[in-house]
């Protein structure tokens, strides 16, 4: 997983897949920055598969950043669309297609 | 053609060897993306739940066999996966499908990820012994 600041937000990206034995590292990088409202983005693209542990821990973090920061997920593969929308997370989630348009939403003033 | 034949014990790193077996193997016989994502997804939930909910006792440990394998004669386009345990029984055909009501990631969101992204799923238990078969259409 990596992170770097785009302005003020933090772009992550994790890597591979987001399951059970991924989840809860990746809920331990999320959630300090989340609790300490910071805006963010997880761009998806190096993601193969989610599981439930892993929409657990998405749907756990946006509704911790609810009304304290944004918590955007962009650009996920076909496969991710798939579970997401297969499960309703779609509707839980703050989705953009294009790492583009959650750049210029949550960077314009 | 069994691809592998593997006892899990439930150990963290577990998983994550299983999938970068799968991975070798989907990148060897060219695996559409999709059907190697549907047996990560669904070989994950399914080793969750058994772990989860089939063996409560955490002070025994699991003992998960998963065979992966190809019938090249029969069904050339298909793989399947047989995964045992001695567990609770619990068969996952008997649970409600479709999209769920309102997405809740704990209340059979993995078994209705499993029976969508799966072509299909036979359970059986005998003698206390579970079995599921999870196959996938490349």
């Amino acid at each position: 997983m990596t992170e770097e600041p785009v302005g003020s937000l933090l772009l992550i990206r994790p890597q591979g897949n987001i399951n059970r034995a991924t989840s809860a590292a990746f809920e331990d990088h999320l959630l300090p920055r989340v609790n300490a409202g910071k805006n963010v983005i997880v761009d998806l693209d190096g993601v193969a598969t989610v599981t439930s542990a892993g929409l657990r821990v998405m749907a756990q973090l946006a509704e911790t950043a609810r009304g304290r920061s944004r918590l955007m997920f962009t650009s996920p593969n076909e496969m991710v669309v798939e579970i997401l929308n297969g499960t309703g997370f779609d509707t839980l989630l703050d989705i953009r297609i294009r790492l583009s348009d959650a750049l210029d939403e949550l960077n314009s003033p | 053609m069994v691809l592998f034949d593997l006892t899990l014990h439930g150990a963290g790193d577990e998983l994550t060897a299983l999938n970068r077996r799968l991975d070798g193997l989907a990148a060897f016989y060219r695996w559409p993306a999709r059907a190697h994502a549907a047996l990560q997804v669904g070989l994950d939930e399914w080793i969750s739940n058994i772990l989860e909910h089939g063996h409560p006792d955490t002070s025994k440990q699991a003992s998960i066999r998963v065979v992966l394998a190809v019938d090249r004669v029969a069904e050339p386009s298909l793989i399947f996966a047989r995964v045992e345990d001695r567990g609770r029984s619990f068969d996952p055909t008997r649970q409600c499908s479709g999209r769920l009501p309102q997405p809740t990631a704990g209340l059979g969101c993995g078994l209705r990820l499993m029976r969508h992204l799966c072509s299909g799923l036979h359970y059986q238990q005998r003698g206390g012994l579970n079995q599921l078969r999870l196959e996938v259409r490349t």
